[in-house]
């Protein structure tokens, strides 16, 4: 269960990414979570290729964070292929993003987003709402089961 | 009968007095030859005065039956002899002296002197009596008498008979002339008693009746057949008399002029029909004529103007004739009103001016193409000069590549329809122009269809126009085009900005104030109250800036967004705004006055942010009061119904009224009140999306009042 990735945290921001991580390890998700820097690194871990050649299909990460602006593919890209492969598309993702841009969260939820999560400037809710979402996704929400992903 | 009766009286007495005259004479000169020769004889019984013989002298008077009584006197007087001798001398007269004689009573007395040698020896008397005379004339008399009454009866025999056979039947006729004459009847008949020459007489008379009779019908007739014909004339026929006097008048006179005949007749022409000015000039032409027997008007056909009996005037056509009669002079006048004939010419003749001048090229052509007519305009539109276009095809002006919408042209016309179409000429020079035509057929008065109205206007102007328009409008629409990609790619670029704003604003202020927190965190023990003060500070900054950036994105996408418009009440509206709002307002002490709202039709969720910013500003604003009162309700103005958010806060100086809408603007400092300055021009904003007004009017340290219309409000 140690060598599972639980958590797949896409960031381009060190900034975000370090606090982001702040945050995580605060509630001890640390050690179960991924880190990609784009959109591509992302989508080369989730579908085990290039880099990722090695990994399988069997251990999907339980819950992706996604930023929306990244370099080379950007978040709504990446989220339309999840959605878009039946290998995939059972991961939840859950959209952070500093927008609030109502065009990114229709477009967002009409892809299949699970969540969408705008970071709110106080550090200290951003601390609770990654609190709260690690309980949740990772502690009381079931994950599908393996045949959901053919 | 009288008079041959008095005629015969009178001669009777005449011969009566002439024999009575004769008769006496007669008797009287016998008396006195007879007393002559007495006295001759007697002169000896007087010389001897011897009485007998005197009266035997006197006794052969006896011969004679009429001598009554004689006696022979003496110049003394003395009787010297009587007869009848036995009459005693008492009876006889005593004279002396007489001479001559004396008619009395039915007798004459002759005095005779008897004379002897020249010697008066005495006087013989004589009575003769005048009976046998009488008698005579009596027998006369009655001879006469019985004459005249034998003619008298012959005469009345006579008489009647002749009255019988020829004073009647002359009576008669007299009498059936009367007849005739005072009661017009020719059909009256005399009769007739025999064929003698009164017979005859009475068949000329009767004949002559029948000959007046058949003419009298003919003339009946005639004048029936006249008057008819002249009250069927069209035209109005007044015949007056020499003085100008109107002595006959038809039925269209009437009609035409108002005056009924019998009022007509008797008038004078001059003042029934003719209007004042032209009256003495009438009556000049009347006398000219009269006194030359030639007038200028006579005999022929004049226009003018004519009188009615309501004081109108109208156009009429008028020819006067002389009729002579025997010596009198009449004159006929026929008059026909030509009011509509007039008007009829002034329209026609409009219509041809109207023709004429206009600028349009209109021509006529029969249905076989051929040009019969050619205005001014089509001269100066095709060159062709009327003359010259006259006779020839139509198919002079036409493009050999039109023809065929000429044919087709003209068959609509045959049809009957009017056509219109756009099409190209060629001028007489050559040069070709754009016509408009619009072609009609041409009745005639059957309705049957002889011809063509071409009516074409030259458009080339407006080709040009148009085809430079349609230059323009392509050149308009690529710069459209090109206008529109500009400005969906400077939306484009806005949307990016936006977007980068949004989201790389915003990182920065998260990560100042997550590391500021942290920091805080870190430094938990060897941090003074003065740094985490400072700290705090950061991260209110870091609070500020974000709101600001939330304020303009706002404010950016309200400008740019798409309203949807749907009716709600306002005051659910209000609830809501209300509903979210008491936590902010906490503990203090508000007074909502909240009045009925209307409904309106608006996008909703703008119309929220409207209220939400109103009365987070009236809440804002009365911090400072104890006992805050907000009130929100309606009011009409200018005929709109405005909404108004009302509030006893710290108010504002209206001098910068105009200021309160405008971006950053704001009338406090930022340490008395929060704010971006942009939520007012928000506000204006959505108001200006619903074709609405915002304005305020507030005294400070009194409050304010925020009013609004929408025109999604039905004006109540």
């Amino acid at each position: 269960m140690n060598s599972a990735i639980e958590v797949l945290l896409v960031e381009d921001n060190p900034d975000d990414l370090e606090l982001a991580l702040f945050a995580l390890k605060k509630h001890n998700f640390a050690n179960t979570i991924h880190v990609a820097r784009d959109g591509e690194e992302a989508l080369d871990f989730l579908f085990c290729r290039n880099a990722y050649a090695g990994r399988s299909f069997d251990h999907p990460p339980r819950v992706v964070l996604l930023d929306l602006k990244l370099p080379k593919i950007d978040g709504l890209e990446v989220l339309r292929a999840i959605k878009n492969d039946p290998r995939t598309q059972a991961v939840p993702v859950v959209v952070m993003t500093s927008s609030k841009q109502q065009r990114d969260m229709i477009e967002g939820y009409k892809l299949g987003v699970n969540s969408y999560i705008q970071k709110p400037i106080d550090f200290a809710e951003f601390r609770e709402i990654i609190r709260q979402l690690g309980y949740y996704c990772l502690a009381i929400n079931q994950p599908p089961p393996p045949e959901a992903f053919q | 009968m009288l008079t041959s009766s008095v005629a015969l009286i009178l001669t009777s007495a005449a011969f009566i007095g002439y024999e009575l005259i004769s008769l006496r004479k007669t008797s009287l000169q016998n008396g006195e030859a007879l007393a002559q020769v007495i006295a001759a004889t007697s002169s000896a019984a007087l010389r001897f005065d011897d009485e007998t013989f005197g009266t035997e002298m006197l006794s052969k008077l006896a011969i004679d039956p009429t001598i009554v009584m004689a006696s022979l006197y003496d110049n003394d007087g003395k009787i010297l002899g009587r007869y009848p001798a036995e009459r005693p001398a008492a009876d006889f007269p005593k004279i002396r002296g007489a001479e001559g004689h004396a008619f009395k009573g039915g007798a004459v007395r002759i005095f005779v002197p008897v004379k002897e040698k020249g010697e008066h020896l005495g006087t013989l008397f004589l009575k003769m009596d005048l009976e046998t005379m009488f008698e005579r004339l009596r027998l006369y008399a009655g001879i006469t008498c019985i004459v005249l009454l034998s003619c008298f009866l012959v005469a009345l025999a006579v008489s009647n008979w002749l009255q019988r056979s020829i004073s009647g039947p002359v009576l008669e006729l007299a009498e059936t002339a009367k007849t005739v004459s005072l009661k017009k009847d020719y059909l009256v008949r005399a009769r007739k008693y025999g064929s003698d020459e009164l017979g005859l007489l009475t068949d000329a008379f009767n004949h002559m009746l029948t000959q007046i009779h058949e003419r009298d019908v003919a003339l009946t007739e005639s004048e029936t057949r006249m008057r008819a014909v002249l009250n069927s004339a069209v035209s109005a026929v007044v015949v007056i008399d020499c003085a100008g006097l109107i002595i006959d008048w038809n039925s269209r006179a009437e009609q035409i002029f108002g005056w009924p005949r019998r009022e007509a007749v008797g008038r004078s022409l001059g003042e029934t029909i003719i209007p004042s000015r032209y009256r003495e000039r009438h009556q000049r032409g009347l006398n000219h004529f009269l006194a030359t027997g030639e007038g200028p008007i006579l005999n022929r056909l004049i226009d003018i103007t004519a009188l009615r009996r309501d004081g109108t005037e109208f156009p009429v056509e008028l020819s006067i004739s002389p009729m002579k009669t025997g010596n009198v002079t009449t004159f006929c006048g026929f008059i026909t009103d030509i009011t509509e004939r007039k008007q009829a010419a002034q329209a026609l003749s409009l219509l041809a001016a109207i023709v004429e001048s206009s600028d349009d090229a209109i021509i006529g052509k029969d249905l076989s193409g051929t040009i019969v007519s050619w205005n001014a305009g089509a001269e100066r539109m095709f060159g062709y000069t009327a003359a010259e276009a006259i006779g020839k095809k139509s198919a002079i002006l036409i493009p050999p590549d039109r023809l065929k919408e000429e044919s087709i042209a003209l068959a609509h016309i045959q049809e009957g329809r009017l056509t219109h179409f756009e099409s190209a000429r060629v001028r007489k020079d050559g040069k070709s122009l754009h016509v408009s035509v619009t072609m009609s057929p041409i009745k005639n008065a059957e309705g049957k269809i002889i011809g063509v109205s071409a009516s074409s206007r030259d458009i080339s102007d407006r080709i040009r126009a148009e085809e430079e328009i349609r230059a323009l409008n392509l050149r308009l629409e690529e710069r459209v085009l090109q206008r529109t990609a500009e400005l969906e790619a400077t939306n484009r670029e806005l949307e990016a900005f936006t977007y980068s704003v949004s989201h790389d604003l915003r990182a920065p202020l998260r990560h100042i104030d997550a590391f500021a927190q942290i920091l805080a965190d870190e430094l938990n023990a060897g941090m003074t109250a003065q740094g985490r003060k400072y700290i705090e500070r950061i991260r209110h900054g870091v609070q500020n800036m974000g709101q600001l950036v939330d304020d303009l994105l706002n404010l950016s996408r309200v400008g740019r967004m798409e309203v949807r418009h749907r009716t709600i009440k306002l005051n659910a509206i209000v609830d809501v705004v209300l509903a979210e709002m008491k936590p902010e307002a906490g503990a203090r002490q508000i007074k909502w006055v909240l009045g009925e709202l209307p409904s309106a039709v608006c996008d909703p969720g703008l119309v929220k942010q409207v209220f939400t910013n109103l009365i987070s500003n009236a809440v804002k604003y009365t911090r400072p009061r104890e006992q805050a009162v907000i009130e929100i309700g309606k009011q009409t103005e200018e005929g709109a119904t405005a909404i108004f958010v009302r509030d006893n806060g710290v108010g504002f100086n209206m001098k910068y009224a105009d200021k309160l809408f405008g971006v950053f603007h704001r009338l406090h400092r930022a340490e008395d009140f929060e704010g971006t300055g942009v939520g007012l021009a928000t506000v204006q904003r959505i108001i200006h999306l619903h074709e609405g007004r915002i304005w305020a009017e507030a005294e400070l340290d009194k409050g304010a009042t925020f009013y609004f219309t929408l025109r999604g409000i039905s004006s109540t």
